[in-house]
């Protein structure tokens, strides 16, 4: 179990056989599958903003079935409280004590549904759990398991009954995936195919968690050279001082692409970070850290525009 | 208006301060009403930004342009010239402040800076008026830049840094502007007649006292460069006007008229120098003692004054030569009625001394000697208090009050020789200077003004006698603060600064000489002789300028291939280098990278491009990468790396 975080290849190959499987439940998504993957064993937390109905749910079944996760899911909606997700302290009569309920919050993988629905308050409570890895009740911090994932799917803000995330909270996920309409092969296969869920129920995981937290040590300790720091900061320095954005990139979201890019270069069987991890998942970790003020200006996504201002050298 | 974010209390700080940069330097010279109004329309300006209110309405804002208007006429009597026009300009952009609304009126405003802070040099053209100026525009400019910049992250250390870089990049082209603009007459660019401030210097006239006045002001009256070597500190006789007419009282200088310059011969050592000369408001350009000729647009008098066809309304510099002794040995006096006039009325005691001593004397130099001698045995005084003299000016000075300045001594000597027959006159000028080791040039103050006489003897023309230097010799010999320093009146600061503080101000003043003759003194002359040097004989102003926007495309283009090298070869170390060729080596074979794409993109591109050449490129990909993207560079493997794209050869493209 040891040698697993030294014997690369034999991991590289489970992850490889993780991907192959996702891509037979989602079709014709291989980049937002290996995103999604990328930000969980680097971490962090993922958003995934789309119109409902195209998957965003089978999505976060689907990665935490495969790497063998418990699940819980809450539906977030607008009379939802913090003790809905945290849990809450109940009186026992038998012990005369007060005992704590753990909330659904207490799994290794959440999913929170339609996190723009619920108010402000709910959100926090979340949110503030995403970043610490622990929750106080009644005065008392409660750990989470490690590791913990949050897969947080909202609905584009121009809907109906939606409450945006402030920036300050949008910042706290690594990434910010779309699904998107699939294409129309794809769409074909998944309207012959059989039901989704059960497949995913059928698939079995096979990745331990001593495993996985091996694979992010080992991600961790992925290479990066000066040039490519360089390269990195070129990136984050473009965004903080062209005034097409209202606000920069943070240290934290430089971090993030940091540790998002080792993560997808380790998925691409490499042990050091290429201008092409960074620029795979750059638009990913801008989506929903750079208010682009002129967005509509742009014919192109102007993330991806933000990869060709920077030369590599 | 409540959250226009141009206008937010912070920004207008930042336009506050700029505005305030501007106009600093004329805070000194503004009447203190106008200030006083710029101010309290910047602190209302605060109030309005404050509490979010709307800007006076239109009825205040005329009555106040108004009220600007009158009380300028009141102060100046006129609104236009450059006081008034400078009043008025600083008086309307502090209006302006309190009509900001919108982005355009904050640039607006910004833009008015630049152009109110050229008005500074209306006043002054001094060299850290310059280094100042300069200052506040990178003030102005990381103002505008940060107002530009709607960005709520932003930094102003980095508009700083940003519109530093933008002054530096606009330097070269400065230059060139400055160096190659056509040079038009300059009557165009002439300030309003009252810009020229009253100018101290010689007069063409001159009464007891008025020579002392001109000694109490220590400002510079002009420099001078020796080209080669330099006369003695006592030969060191600058002249001025000459007095030749007198009516008993004050000395008056006859209309000049210029020289024969043939008969004019002088002989002895000769000096070249190059007189920087202050605006003196006036003709007359100084000289040392006998000038060989004239300076441009400049001509010699008969009486050997120098002359300028114009006034000398700004710093004039101009080169000349002039030799020791006049070789003038002619025979012919000059004309008798003008140079020996004498006033017989007045100062009868005088003309009854002279003919005593005449009667005693064998010939004009005996004479001579013997006034001098007179002077220095019976207790004159050099004083720079003479005690006010009577009617009889001459006869109260020699006979009662025995106490005088230069001005007293020349006069009264000359009044003396006229009285004998001899032909004689004063000549105003200045004496001495104060050696400037730093430029090595000298430094001539008006408190180095002098008068001496000169006299006519046949054989040998006109001769320099000056008094003072039998009364005073320590004046001529040491200069003019030896020779006052136990004077109640008289300002010594000049001269008993201490070593250290003597040696700054010999510094400060040498930069400042630098400064006048380079860049305040670069005009058509200096222009031709860099043209010419160029290679550009007489250029008319057409060429000049297909000249000049050359120049500047050419900087443009250095300073753009300057930043271009500097992101493309700073910071890459050997492995780039060699990339940069390998791409483009797989560039001449038909694929050309684009700059954003990384090395493992790239390769693939040219795997799906071309077979062959994928083969031999792959390893170089590789490589490339290890070496710049893994863990484990080594020597070996750059020099391999080396080798590889040295021995790259792809196949031309074959279309």
């Amino acid at each position: 179990m040891t040698d697993m975080r030294l014997d690369h290849t034999s991991i590289h190959k489970i992850l490889n056989h993780i991907v192959d499987q996702a891509n037979t439940i989602i079709l014709g998504k291989q980049k937002q599958i290996q995103l999604a993957l990328a930000c969980l064993l680097s971490g962090g937390h993922l958003l995934v903003e789309d119109i409902p109905g195209v998957g965003k749910t089978t999505l976060s079944l689907l990665l935490a079935q495969l790497l063998g996760f418990d699940f819980n899911r809450i539906q977030f909606t607008s009379d939802l409280l913090p003790a809905d997700i945290v849990g809450a302290s109940i009186f026992n009569k038998n012990t005369n004590q007060f005992e704590f309920q753990a909330g659904p919050i207490f799994s290794h993988m959440l999913l929170a549904d339609e996190v723009n629905r619920a108010t402000p308050k709910a959100q926090s409570a979340l949110l503030e759990a995403m970043e610490e890895g622990q929750v106080t009740v009644d005065g008392e911090t409660r750990k989470l398991p490690e590791p913990f994932f949050v897969i947080a799917t909202q609905n584009p803000s121009q809907h109906i009954g939606t409450f945006p995330l402030p920036e300050s909270q949008l910042d706290r996920f690594m990434l910010c995936i779309e699904l998107g309409y699939p294409s129309f092969d794809a769409e074909r296969e998944i309207l012959k195919g059989s039901n989704r869920k059960q497949l995913i129920q059928s698939l079995k995981s096979h990745l331990s968690k001593e495993q996985l937290i091996s694979v992010r040590q080992s991600i961790y300790e992925v290479h990066t050279s000066d040039a490519l720091l360089d390269y990195l900061q070129n990136i984050v320095e473009y965004t903080r001082n062209h005034n097409a954005f209202d606000m920069g990139v943070s240290p934290r979201g430089a971090l993030a692409l940091l540790h998002c890019s080792k993560s997808w270069a380790y998925l691409s069987g490499r042990l050091h970070v290429l201008p092409e991890d960074i620029q795979a998942v750059l638009p990913s970790i801008l989506k929903h850290r750079l208010n682009s003020t002129s967005i509509e200006n742009h014919e192109l996504n102007p993330y991806e525009e933000i990869i060709k201002k920077i030369p590599i050298p | 208006m409540l959250n226009n974010p141009y206008l937010t209390i912070s920004k207008v700080k930042l336009l506050s301060v700029s505005f305030f940069a501007t106009i600093i330097p004329h805070f000194l010279r503004l009447p203190i009403w106008v200030s006083l109004l710029v101010i309290a329309c910047v602190v209302w300006r605060f109030h309005l930004s404050n509490t979010g209110s709307a800007i006076p309405n239109l009825l205040t804002r005329i009555s106040l342009i108004t009220l600007a208007i009158i009380l300028i006429f009141l102060q100046y009597g006129a609104l236009f010239g450059r006081d008034p026009g400078v009043a008025f300009l600083i008086l309307m952009l502090g209006f302006k402040m309190l009509e900001m609304k919108t982005k355009r009126d904050v640039l607006f405003f910004l833009f008015l800076n630049y152009f109110v802070i050229i008005t500074n040099f209306l006043y002054s053209q001094n060299f850290l008026l310059a280094i100042y100026m300069f200052i506040a525009v990178w003030f102005i400019t990381s103002v505008l830049i940060n107002i530009n910049r709607l960005n709520s992250t932003s930094n102003l250390k980095i508009d700083f840094r940003l519109s530093f870089t933008i002054i530096a990049q606009a330097l070269p082209i400065m230059l060139v502007m400055f160096l190659l603009f056509p040079r038009i007459d300059s009557s165009i660019w002439k300030l309003p007649e009252d810009a020229r401030n009253s100018s101290t210097g010689l007069s063409d006239k001159m009464s007891p006292g008025d020579i002392s006045k001109l000694i109490k002001n220590h400002k510079i009256a002009f420099r001078v460069k020796f080209a080669k070597q330099a006369p003695e500190k006592k030969n060191m006789y600058w002249r001025g006007p000459v007095l030749s007419q007198f009516d008993g009282r004050s000395w008056n200088s006859l209309i000049p008229k210029p020289i024969n310059l043939l008969t004019h011969r002088l002989e002895g050592k000769s000096y070249s120098y190059t007189i920087t000369l202050e605006a003196t408001g006036k003709k007359y350009l100084p000289t040392l003692d006998i000038p060989g000729s004239a300076p441009e647009n400049a001509y010699l008098s008969q009486e050997y004054s120098a002359y300028s066809n114009f006034k000398v309304d700004s710093r004039k510099s101009y080169s000349l030569y002039s030799r020791a002794k006049n070789a003038d040995n002619s025979y012919s006096s000059p004309n008798r009625r003008i140079y020996t006039r004498s006033f017989s009325r007045t100062n009868p005691k005088t003309h009854r001394l002279i003919k005593q001593l005449v009667s005693n004397s064998y010939s004009d130099k005996e004479l001579i000697e013997k006034v001098l001698l007179k002077f220095r045995n019976q207790n004159y005084v050099y004083t720079l208090n003479p005690p006010i003299l009577g009617k009889h000016s001459i006869d109260d000075f020699l006979f009662k009050t025995r106490r005088g300045f230069c001005e007293h001594y020349a006069s009264a000597f000359v009044v003396m020789m006229r009285s004998a027959g001899i032909a004689s006159r004063v000549v105003t000028g200045y004496q001495g200077g104060e050696y400037n080791p730093v430029g090595n040039y000298y430094i001539v103050r008006n408190s180095d003004a002098h008068a001496w006489a000169e006299v006519w003897l046949p054989g040998q023309g006109w001769l320099r006698v000056d008094p003072t230097a039998y009364i005073a010799p320590e004046r001529i010999e040491k200069g003019i603060d030896a020779s006052l320093r136990n004077e109640s009146n008289w300002d010594r600061s000049q001269y008993s600064k201490n070593a250290i503080v003597r040696n700054i101000s010999l510094y400060w003043d040498s930069l400042n000489n630098s400064w006048n003759q380079w860049v305040l003194g670069y005009g058509e002359e200096l222009q031709a002789k860099l043209l010419s040097l160029l290679g550009f004989d007489n250029p008319n102003w057409q060429q000049l300028v297909i000249l000049l926007f050359a120049l500047i495309a050419m900087t443009l283009l250095i300073v753009f291939l300057y930043y271009n090298y500097r992101k493309t070869r700073l910071k890459k170390d050997e492995a780039e280098i060699s990339y940069i060729k390998f791409c483009k080596k797989i560039e001449r074979a038909g694929l050309t990278r684009y700059n954003w794409e990384g090395p493992q993109a790239f390769s693939k591109r040219v795997a799906n491009y071309k077979d062959d050449l994928a083969k031999e490129s792959l390893v170089i990909f590789d490589l490339y990468i290890d070496i710049r993207y893994g863990d484990k560079v080594t020597s070996a493997l750059l020099h391999q790396f080396k080798v590889l794209v040295k021995n790259f050869q792809p196949n031309k493209q074959q279309n």
